[in-house]
């Protein structure tokens, strides 16, 4: 059996690559419906600091 | 505490977690370059200068954070500063929060951990680039700690304490943060430890003198605009309202910085499954910790929460516009939403003891799943944190002729005027990412920008009078050769317009792409004015004191933390 530790490490690094995975996605996502967020949203007129 | 303290390898884990969770959110910054958004500007080498310690005509929002970026800057390059302190913000966030949550297994202090470094409340302020505050609701567990230490009469409390309200006390936000914490946690409490108590308070209040000092010199008065009341109100982000989205710790003001999750359906049921467990694990907080202390956190964290909610309560944006307009300080609270960090490391503490206590009743390995599920709820619910919030943190470099104007403008100092007249501007090289004008800390000398902010079709006015007469000068297009400004610097395709007759009379020393820097012949270069004076000097020098005693102090015991 593994020790927890190794579980655990395990656990951890799974869960970045699955992080990782779905950051690129979501980016990916994001850029290319050009609706939700990223730079479509921060082109927004330069003199708001932001919008309600 | 009855519970275990992390051992060895526990605490391992939570540097292990605290590394991955900062390369997860960070990742983008390993490219070269300023991560330059809304109020994060950070500049290849700030300089030391009075208006940055204390701005003469404008509230100090960044008293003391403009000063310690400044003096830290003479050792460390702006790049790796800014990398330093993002990273910090994780580190500690992680390693606080798993350490300061009284729990009998390892996975519940890693739900934790994770639990406080992973959510919308740091990822909204991150996008909004307020990483001063960032530093306060990552110094917070620590202090917490040092607080419930100091109660117990442990050696080196103090100076921990000293330490976490230093890092906190960066803004006046966190530094009354810092103040109101220990005050909750501390007033109050008889016994021996009383005079340690009272010197805790003291130091705290202390570490707030640079920016009460500032707000006392400074010609802006205190009062601000009550029309931010309605512009800086915490906001819904999903069919649950303002309410649910602050108790599930995000509904900052700008959706522009709100991560397209916080939109999606099951948001609130999320909230609604944290908060039930946060009621199950709040009494076994209460038995952990001692006597009292939980009780008091629990008071802490729902005053931050009615001090967030108020503008968004009835009859709340009547009073908080009144306060704002009349009652000298009191524009801190306009924005409330960032009230509500001691509400997420109660959430947070809380809801990882909620788990455990759930987790005990099932089988293994049915125990440990559930935790390390919720270990990754936070990352789930909330994926477009990873990498540089989905890609929003983007490091970029400052064009070469931004050198050049501050080369010029180096040789012959004087007042610099930024246009066209805006507080915030978006480049073309910065992927048009908002950011507050970097000129202000680029250029060596005291730069005057815009200070009215709009947001939405709102306009929320500044404070500055010396900026309200500018304002009106170019709005009657008189030509500003007749001004106190040495130069003018137009900003191009940054927003805004500048009508060529208020440039009459100038003379142009730079035409570049992104810049146009203009000489005032009619005004002669001079030094840096001294206006804040030895008040200021004090203040800053007391708080220095004090931390590095504190710092000293715990370096010569065996373990410093």
């Amino acid at each position: 059996m593994p020790k927890p530790l190794t579980l655990m490490l395990a656990a951890v690094v799974g869960a970045v690559l699955a992080v990782v995975a779905l950051g690129a996605m979501t980016q990916q996502l994001v850029v290319s419906s050009g609706t939700a967020a990223s730079t479509s949203d921060d082109n927004g007129d330069p003199q708001h600091y932001g919008v309600r | 505490m009855s519970s275990v303290s992390a051992d060895l390898p526990g605490r391992l884990r939570l540097h292990v977690a605290a590394a991955v969770t900062a390369l997860l959110v960070l990742a983008p910054l390993v490219r070269p370059g300023y991560v330059l958004r809304y109020d994060m500007v950070f500049v290849p080498r700030q300089p030391l200068r009075w208006n940055l310690f204390a701005p003469g005509d404008a509230l100090p929002r960044a008293v003391p954070q403009d000063a310690v970026v400044s003096l830290l800057n003479l050792a460390v390059p702006g790049w790796l500063l800014q990398r330093i302190a993002l990273v910090a913000i994780i580190w500690f966030a992680v390693v606080g929060a798993g350490r300061l949550v009284p729990a009998r297994r390892e996975l519940t202090r890693l739900v934790a951990a994770v639990g406080y470094a992973w959510t919308p409340f740091l990822a909204e302020r991150l996008l909004l680039g307020q990483w001063g505050l960032l530093l306060a609701y990552a110094a917070l567990p620590w202090l917490v700690r040092a607080a419930i230490g100091l109660r117990e009469g442990r050696p080196g409390a103090l100076p921990r304490l000293i330490v976490a309200a230093a890092a906190a006390a960066i803004t006046p936000t966190g530094g009354l943060l810092a103040l109101t914490t220990v005050s909750v946690l501390l007033l109050g409490r008889g016994g021996p430890g009383r005079r340690a108590c009272g010197a805790a308070l003291g130091a705290v209040a202390a570490l707030n003198l640079p920016w009460l000092v500032a707000a006392a010199v400074t010609t802006a008065g205190g009062r601000s605009d009550p029309d931010g009341v309605a512009a800086f109100a915490a906001r819904a982000e999903n069919w649950g309202g303002p309410l649910v989205a602050l108790a599930g710790t995000g509904g900052i003001w700008n959706s522009l910085t709100t991560p397209a999750s916080r939109g999606a359906l099951l948001v609130p049921v999320v909230t609604a499954g944290l908060l039930v467990l946060a009621a199950l694990g709040f009494p076994v907080l209460r038995d952990r910790l001692p006597t009292g202390v939980a009780t008091r956190l629990g008071v802490l964290s729902v005053g931050a929460f009615v001090g967030a909610a108020f503008a968004a309560l009835p009859g709340g944006a009547a009073a908080l516009r009144w306060l704002v307009a009349e009652v000298p300080g009191a524009g801190l609270l306009r924005d409330g939403q960032k009230l509500l960090i001691p509400y997420v490391l109660c959430l947070v503490l809380c809801a990882a003891l909620g788990g455990e206590r759930a987790a005990a009743r099932l089988k293994q390995p049915g125990d440990r799943l559930a935790l390390v599920g919720l270990v990754l709820l936070p990352v789930a619910v909330l994926p477009d944190l990873a990498y540089g919030a989905a890609g929003r943190l983007q490091p970029v470099r400052y064009p070469q002729e931004w050198g050049v104007v501050a080369r010029a403008v180096a040789q012959e100092p004087g007042p610099t005027l930024s246009l066209p007249m805006s507080m915030y501007r978006s480049y073309r090289w910065n992927h048009g990412t908002v950011v507050i004008d970097p000129l202000a800390r680029y250029l060596p000398v005291e730069v005057v920008t815009d200070d009215a902010l709009l947001v939405g079709d709102r306009t929320v006015d500044g404070e500055s009078p010396r900026v309200a007469q500018l304002r009106r000068s170019l709005l009657d297009r008189r030509s500003l050769a007749g001004s106190d400004l040495r130069w003018v610097v137009v900003q191009h395709r940054s927003g805004g317009t500048v009508p060529p007759q208020v440039l009459e009379g100038l003379q142009v020393v730079h035409s570049g792409e992104e810049l146009t820097l203009y000489r005032n012949p009619a005004v002669s270069p001079a030094g840096a004015g001294q206006r804040a004076g030895w008040p200021l000097v004090l203040s800053l020098c007391c708080a220095l004191a004090m931390l590095l005693l504190a710092i000293v102090s715990l370096l010569r015991r065996p373990t410093a933390w």
